[in-house]
């Protein structure tokens, strides 16, 4: 295995491979079809390299800097000017702007902050992050004025604050001079060299960097063949012996029976086998007995519900957004529900990727692939954040690192701000691939869900809706009952509200007309005006402002060119011409919070709060009242606290009869008891909602949207910065794998999304992708042996680990592609090999040659995860609820845990008792709160991408696994089981039971006689009942090393 | 050309040693290396590793060995508390122009809300301090008030998480981990890092704020109480007594053992075993380091200890100093919990929770200042002081006194720690709006915090992800030399 290792090159080395890199830079730029062919934007990937360069703790190697201190070009300056530079700028600059640009500390390490250097004239010339700071052409707009000034607040330096007004003075006459240097200093460039030893130049395409083990493309390998027969008919076998016999090991032999079974249900399904299952297979003469048993676990529905979590770690699944509400991700565990059928199904890795990258894109998008695509929406999102602009591209990029590092182990995150460090990726590569997914509409509280169709609730549906017409009828025949009832009173009551429910017809219905239908021309004032500014008798109106209906900054079915009003309070009037009273009137009104009418000095109507669409209102008899032949006057007073204003009102006679439900609900208290209006209503929004629901087959999920055909144009951002736009890019993959650029069509405005995810999708499933086949065969590897072929499964860059077994890898993978990618196959594969098949015993002369067992010579002891240990405890209990899919349930949390949380009880919500004994893979995972049974068993971390779980050892975990609630509350579940089956108290039956039910096997002698002399020292020493002292010995049981560690 | 400490290297491991512990499971060792210590084990193969919770020797030579973070959660308002801004006073009332971001957006104009309280000088240094600390006021001599505090953000939720990880984004080590992660612990019978949160709850993001982040969850914070039972699981909740968990542990041992001896080579196992025995030692060492009521009467009336408004900060900063003296490298005190008004976040009623708030831990913080002082504590143990950013000089609405946030300039303090008492640096414009000379960044504070524990902020690092992680950041930061005795 190679070592990494950190070497610094000699000077000469650096020049000899500063002009090597140059010359190579320029061959690839030439060979690319992107827009780095153009010299101008060469020297902005130039420059961006002179940053990666400046940060401290980077092994970059450029001289970009030293190599264009030699285009700068130096006016000459007279003895006075020089003498203005060193006696009064000079000490400016080295006090406020050295430190940080290009000086060094006390330590002789030099500090280059944006990679710019203040240290000389062609420093500030050549500038960094943000360009030249120097502008020949008008030196007054040079950019290191513009920084000293404070006058943006992105650009202001020094940071520690505003330089004093007469140094400012003096900074600025000297760049209007031309920027006279002490010409001794004048090119002074500092530059960091620091050189791994990778074996080619980061941050660049060479040809070099294409012959790194997962940048070339993938060749199947020939197996070799070893002079064991056994080693030979399975090549991992034959890949594995080969590599052991050339380190002198050999390989260990066959584990027993008893623990291949245990290893292979905890494997494939995170389960313990039972006794029975044990004895079964132990006495089984069957020679296909482990081929069958490994069929059958792989056609278990437990075996997803096991898998899929090791997706989940990778896709950091949760379902809460995190940040001060954490609120919840609603429907995303159909995401994980979504992962084990996947997984049960042996849907094919390809077809995978491409459902959660583009899902919605793909031909013909199913219920499946759409729900698939909530990957997009798994990260964490902060609801209110300082920077918004920069917080959609903090959640772009989450997205960008999960998927170049979850399915192409690929730290393409290392590029947003500068080339990668160490891999050949340009940071043109990170802004490329994030332009993939730039049309995706970013996170919302509540515009990412959307009814995803979904056949086989057809049935369902129909039955819902034959439902939902019995209940319209039942509501329908209440509100008759009472409408009937209401005409009856209302007319005996009111003869006008006869009329109005029989109106006759009228020629000209409008009084003063709402902007919607046409525009109108009021008064209005935003200034508080007078006491009386309601009268009919009030003049001034003719001082204030006039303009068209609608008041404010919005047009929601007004017209579309309103009266700016932005203000607090708006006080509007207008008149309207009457010759006869009408029978009745109605008032149509769109308001902002409150408003308050007033007709012909009457206030006539009140509003509280706002409204979305024009609301009408019968005039009542008092209202009515107030309407006078000739002249009459309309007057609002609207006022809004928190933006969004808008006002428009108008008045109609009715000329239409008035419904009786619009009666009832604004006059019915003058009739009925408010109890039944109130009833009454409620009935009727009742109907409207049962009206209004479609039973379209389709269940909501939380999926990935786009905005359209044409997602905006996506420029890299300078330093990472979403405020500084560099050069424009357009979607590509990274540029190390040689593949063109895809052809993305076109589409409309109007289509649903850009067709670039699929783009993608289809190039990360390509068969000769490089790296999609290895990664996840790598990944399955892990989980079989402990550790993958390639120790960091998320990274097989310069700065992850190389595979031990490279060909074994290579071979893996290809054999996975042209068997159509199927997981179950590549799990059969590895499980039939003698290699899965070793014992995990400790043997000396092993450990002496390769203590870590680099070389598979033995499998690997391993801790049960968070989830298989509380799994197996259900299940050892007898009480394991094997109930699958649907939301998540809430285990009971300890009050100390709850108090940590900032809401009340941290918003957790109860399950019932059944739930409580599901399944780990179906506890809720909320961001901010988690379950101890998880979190102090090294659970993965939900905020990244987590390729390999911790197993720390902690004595945290042994309180909570002695102590908790949760772990006596199984103890005694389990001591009831025990009880029950052995019929008796704590004999040495149901010691020989404990041991058979929790490790499947029978116990040895001096394990029966240690757990008996536990009962009787127990109660020697108090008062200890049986049921009690048995309770003690599960707690034991369950907590031993044999219980949650595998061989 | 310059020489820089190889990448990867810190503290004599490597970045490859560090994967393959990832890769093959960070293991356990850790633990029995702790307890090889303690005549536990004697195995060569648990001698072969090294502890990441050993005491490691520091890089740079350490002025503190902890640290108490006295975090005032929501904000405290630095124009009431200990940035005097005399001119603000007859403003009061007033509209006028100035940029302020806070929870409401970016505004240019705002009413002034005058100071609420009065400043005095105070101490030799002549310190002004508002009169809701009087008793502070009388240790200004050992505090040394940086006033030019900015934040990358005025919103809790992302602010908190800068204020303890550096990032605005959670999935941080949080800065006990790195102290953690930097020094080891001093006793491994109590954990490393201790939060104490206020009775009325948890901060925003809950646990997110002591999360280890991509660090191995053994250098997460641990949730301390200061009355009952002190850590979680600490009792059997069975009652089970000492006496009998012996018992029970000395049969789980024997069977564990048993199972060992085929698998000798295997440390996690006993590091399991071992960890049993550690948490058996921290059942008895945990009740007794917060046993406040074995402290004498003059000692608990320091802190304000009986006292219906002060006893219950009492309690945690007396305990506090219980877990300095047993060698707990990071201790963070929540004053304020879960939302408005039970914390700092003064958006309605200025004076009354302000007045509330200092009103329960002016007497507390400045009975443990005097308490670790003569007990010779204090120049070992650094005190800082402050909230996740501070608050605006106008109204936030159009009635009344609250203020909204402000991450533009706002102050903290430290004390102890070889940090300078008395002293003073940076200062806000005159309306308190923003800092306008000697800016520091919350990371500039966590690098004071770092280098007065003898770690160097720009090289105290952990490989992942591709990177060279630092709490700082990549581009580094420096720590506030001005208030560095």
């Amino acid at each position: 295995m190679m070592h990494f290792s950190v070497m610094f090159l000699t000077i000469s080395d650096i020049e000899n491979r500063a002009f090597q890199r140059y010359h190579d830079t320029n061959q690839s730029f030439r060979k690319m079809t992107s827009p780095l062919r153009n010299p101008q934007n060469n020297r902005l990937i130039r420059s961006l390299v002179v940053i990666a360069l400046a940060l401290p703790g980077l092994h970059s190697l450029t001289l970009d800097a030293e190599e264009r201190r030699g285009d700068v070009t130096h006016p000459d300056f007279t003895d006075a000017e020089v003498g203005f530079f060193t006696r009064d700028v000079w000490p400016i600059l080295e006090a406020n702007c050295v430190k940080c640009h290009g000086g060094r500390n006390d330590k002789g390490q030099v500090k280059i902050k944006s990679g710019f250097q203040v240290i000389s004239r062609a420093g500030i010339v050549i500038g960094g992050a943000h360009g030249s700071a120097y502008d020949q052409n008008s030196p007054k707009e040079s950019l290191i004025l513009k920084m000293i000034r404070y006058a943006e607040e992105d650009y202001q330096m020094p940071p520690e604050g505003k330089l004093p007004q007469n140094q400012i003075d003096t900074l600025t006459r000297w760049v209007e001079a031309g920027m006279p240097w002490d010409p001794s200093t004048i090119n002074r460039i500092e530059h960091i060299e620091e050189v791994s030893s990778g074996a080619f130049p980061p941050g660049e395409v060479s040809d070099a960097a294409r012959k790194w083990w997962s940048n070339k493309p993938m060749e199947k390998p020939v197996v070799p063949a070893v002079p064991a027969t056994e080693w030979n008919a399975n090549p991992i076998d034959a890949f594995i012996y080969s590599q052991l016999i050339q380190n002198q090991l050999t390989p260990n032999p066959e584990a027993d029976k008893r623990t291949l079974i245990r290893r292979a249900y905890f494997n494939l399904i995170g389960l313990p086998p039972t006794a029975e299952e044990i004895e079964a297979f132990e006495m089984s003469t069957d020679p296909d007995a482990w081929k069958n048993l490994v069929d059958s676990l792989l056609s278990r529905p437990e075996y997803g519900e096991k898998w899929s979590r090791h997706w989940l770690d990778v896709v950091r699944y949760a379902e809460s957004n995190g940040f001060e509400r954490d609120s919840e991700k609603d429907h995303i565990w159909r995401f994980r529900d979504y992962v084990i059928d996947s997984f049960n199904h042996d849907k094919p890795w390809d077809r995978f990727t491409m459902e959660q990258i583009a899902g919605d894109e793909i031909s013909h998008p199913t219920r499946d692939s759409l729900i698939a695509t909530g990957y997009h929406r798994l990260m964490q999102w902060d609801d209110e954040p300082a920077d918004r602009l920069q917080h959609v591209y903090d959640v772009l990029d989450d997205n960008v690192r999960t998927t170049s590092e979850g399915f192409l182990a690929m730290t393409l995150g290392c590029a947003r701000c500068h080339e990668h460090k160490a891999d050949p990726i340009l940071q043109e590569d990170y802004y490329r691939f994030m332009a993939f997914f730039h049309g995706i509409t970013p996170m919302s509280r509540n515009n990412v869900i959307e009814t995803v169709p979904d056949p086989s609730a057809a049935a369902f549906a129909e039955e819902q809706k034959k439902q939902n017409l019995a209940e319209q009828a039942k509501v329908q025949a209440r509100l008759e009952q009472i409408e009937i009832q209401a005409r009856q009173l209302f007319v005996e009551k009111d003869p006008a509200i006869a009329r109005a429910l029989n109106p006759k017809p009228v020629e000209n219905p409008i009084l003063v007309n709402t902007s919607d239908a046409s525009p109108r021309i009021w008064h209005y004032t935003t200034e508080k005006p007078t006491d009386d500014w309601f009268e009919v008798s009030f003049r001034h109106e003719e001082k204030w402002k006039s303009g068209p209906a609608p008041f404010g900054n919005g047009h929601p079915g007004g017209s579309k060119h309103p009266t700016a009003w932005t203000s607090e309070d708006i006080w509007i009037r207008t008149s309207f011409q009457l010759s006869e009273i009408p029978d009745a009137v109605e008032l149509r009104i769109f308001h902002d919070e409150d408003a308050v009418v007033y007709l012909n000095g009457q206030k006539i109507a009140e509003f509280s709060g706002y409204t979305v669409q024009y609301v009408t209102q019968l005039l009542t008899k008092q209202a009515m009242q107030a309407l006078q032949t000739g002249r009459n006057t309309l007057a609002i007073h609207c006022r809004q606290s928190s933006g969004g204003q808008l006002i428009d009102a108008g008045l109609f006679i009715l000329n239409q009869p008035v419904s009786i439900a619009q009666l009832i609900e604004q006059r019915g208290t003058e009739i009925f008891p408010s109890r039944r209006v109130t009833s009454y209503g409620n009935d009727l929004k009742k109907l409207q909602e049962l009206k209004a629901m479609s039973f379209n087959p389709g269940i909501p999920a939380m999926i990935v949207q786009e905005r359209g055909g044409k997602p905006a144009d996506l420029h890299i951002h300078i330093r990472g910065s979403a405020h500084a736009p560099g050069e424009k890019v357009e979607p590509g993959f990274p540029h190390i794998f040689g593949y063109s650029d895809p052809q993305i069509p076109a589409r409309p405005d109007s289509a649903k999304s850009s067709g670039r995810r699929l783009a993608l999708a289809e190039w990360m499933t390509r068969h000769d992708n490089p790296r999609t086949s290895r990664v996840i065969v790598n990944r399955v590897w892990q989980h079989h042996f402990g550790r993958g072929i390639c120790p960091t499964p998320s990274d097989f860059g310069v700065l992850g680990m190389e595979p031990t077994h490279p060909e074994l890898l290579d071979w893996l993978a290809t054999h996975f592609v042209e068997h159509g990618w199927s997981l179950k196959a590549l799990h059969r594969q590895i499980m039939l090999s003698r290699a899965y098949r070793m014992s995990s015993a400790p043997n000396s002369k092993a450990l002496a040659i390769d203590p870590v067992n680099n070389h598979f010579w033995r499998m690997d002891m391993r801790r049960l995860s968070a989830e298989e240990m509380r799994d197996s405890i259900l299940t050892v209990i007898g009480k394991i609820n094997l109930r699958k899919g649907g939301p998540s349930f809430f285990p009971v949390l300890p009050d100390a845990v709850l108090a940590t949380s900032s809401t009340k009880d941290g918003k957790w919500g109860s399950s019932s008792e059944d739930d409580l004994f599901r399944r780990s893979i179906y506890i809720k995972i909320k961001r901010s709160l988690q379950p101890p049974e998880l979190i102090d068993f090294d659970f993965a971390d939900t905020d990244a991408p987590c390729p390999v779980r911790f197993t720390t050892t902690v004595p945290t975990q042994a309180l909570n696994s002695l102590n908790s609630q949760f772990m006596n509350d199984r103890a005694s579940d389990f001591a009831e089981r025990l009880i029950r089956e052995t019929g008796g108290g704590a004999s040495r039956n149901l010691v020989i039971h404990a041991i058979q039910v929790a490790l499947g096997r029978n116990p040895q002698e001096w394990e029966i006689d240690q757990c008996l002399d536990l009962f009787n020292k127990l109660k020697r020493q108090g008062q200890i009942s049986d049921r009690d002292a048995i309770e003690r010995l599960c707690l034991i049981v369950l907590n031993l090393n044999e219980f949650v560690y595998l061989d | 050309m310059n020489t820089r400490l190889p990448i990867g290297t810190f503290c004599g491991r490597t970045r490859r040693e560090f994967l393959h512990n990832i890769a093959g499971g960070f293991a356990s060792v850790a633990l029995t290396g702790m307890l090889a210590e303690q005549g536990f084990f004697h195995s060569a193969s648990a001698a072969e590793f090294a502890n990441p919770l050993h005491p490691k020797p520091s890089m740079l030579k350490p002025k503190a060995k902890s640290v108490i973070f006295l975090f005032m959660y929501g904000g405290p308002s630095h124009m009431d508390t200990f940035d005097y801004k005399p001119k603000l006073y007859p403003l009061d009332g007033k509209t006028i122009e100035v940029k302020t971001f806070g929870r409401g957006g970016k505004k240019n104009e705002g009413r002034v809300v005058g100071p609420k309280w009065s400043f005095s000088p105070y101490g030799q240094c002549g310190k002004m301090v508002s009169e809701l600390f009087p008793n502070l006021g009388g240790c200004v001599d050992d505090m040394a008030f940086i006033h030019s505090m900015t934040a990358d953000s005025p919103i809790h939720g992302s602010a908190m998480l800068m204020m303890n990880s550096g990032s605005l984004q959670s999935g941080k080590p949080s800065l006990g981990s790195w102290v953690n992660y930097g020094l080891g612990s001093l006793n491994s019978n109590l954990p490393g890092y201790v939060v104490m949160l206020d009775k009325t709850g948890g901060p925003i993001s809950g646990a997110k704020n002591w999360s280890s982040g991509y660090m191995p969850a053994s250098f997460q914070g641990t949730v301390f109480r200061a009355k009952g039972e002190p850590i979680l699981n600490l009792k059997n909740v069975n009652n089970i007594d000492r006496v009998e968990q012996r018992t029970l542990l000395d049969t789980l041992r024997s069977m564990n053992e048993g199972h060992l001896k085929s698998r000798f080579d295997n440390s996690n196992l006993s590091a399991r075993i071992a960890s049993f025995e550690l948490a058996y030692k921290m059942q008895s060492t945990a009740p007794e380091a917060i046993d406040i009521d074995s402290e004498p009467d003059h000692v608990k009336n320091l802190y304000g200890i009986n006292q219906p408004r002060t006893d219950d900060f009492g309690r945690k900063c007396l305990l506090a100093r219980r877990l300095v003296e047993r060698g707990v490298r990071f201790i963070q005190l929540y004053s304020g919990g879960a939302h408005n008004d039970d914390n700092w976040d003064a958006h309605g009623d200025l004076q009354k929770n302000h007045e509330y708030h200092a009103g329960n831990t002016d007497l507390p913080i400045a009975g443990l200042i005097k308490d670790l002082k003569q007990r010779g504590l204090l120049d070992e143990t650094l005190i800082v002081w402050g909230g996740e950013f501070g608050r605006q000089p106008t109204a936030e609405y159009a009635q009344g006194t609250g203020r909204d946030h402000n991450s533009y300039g706002f102050t903290m303090w430290m004390a102890g720690g070889g940090i300078k008492g008395g002293s003073s640096v940076g200062e806000t414009d005159e309306l308190g709006s923003r800092a306008v000379s000697n800016r520091f960044h919350v990371k500039n504070l966590h690098a004071t915090i770092l280098n007065q524990l003898g770690l160097d902020p720009n090289y105290l690092s952990y490989f992942y992800n591709g990177l060279d992680q630092k709490l700082v950041g990549v581009e580094g930061a420096d720590p506030i030399s001005q208030i560095i005795a």
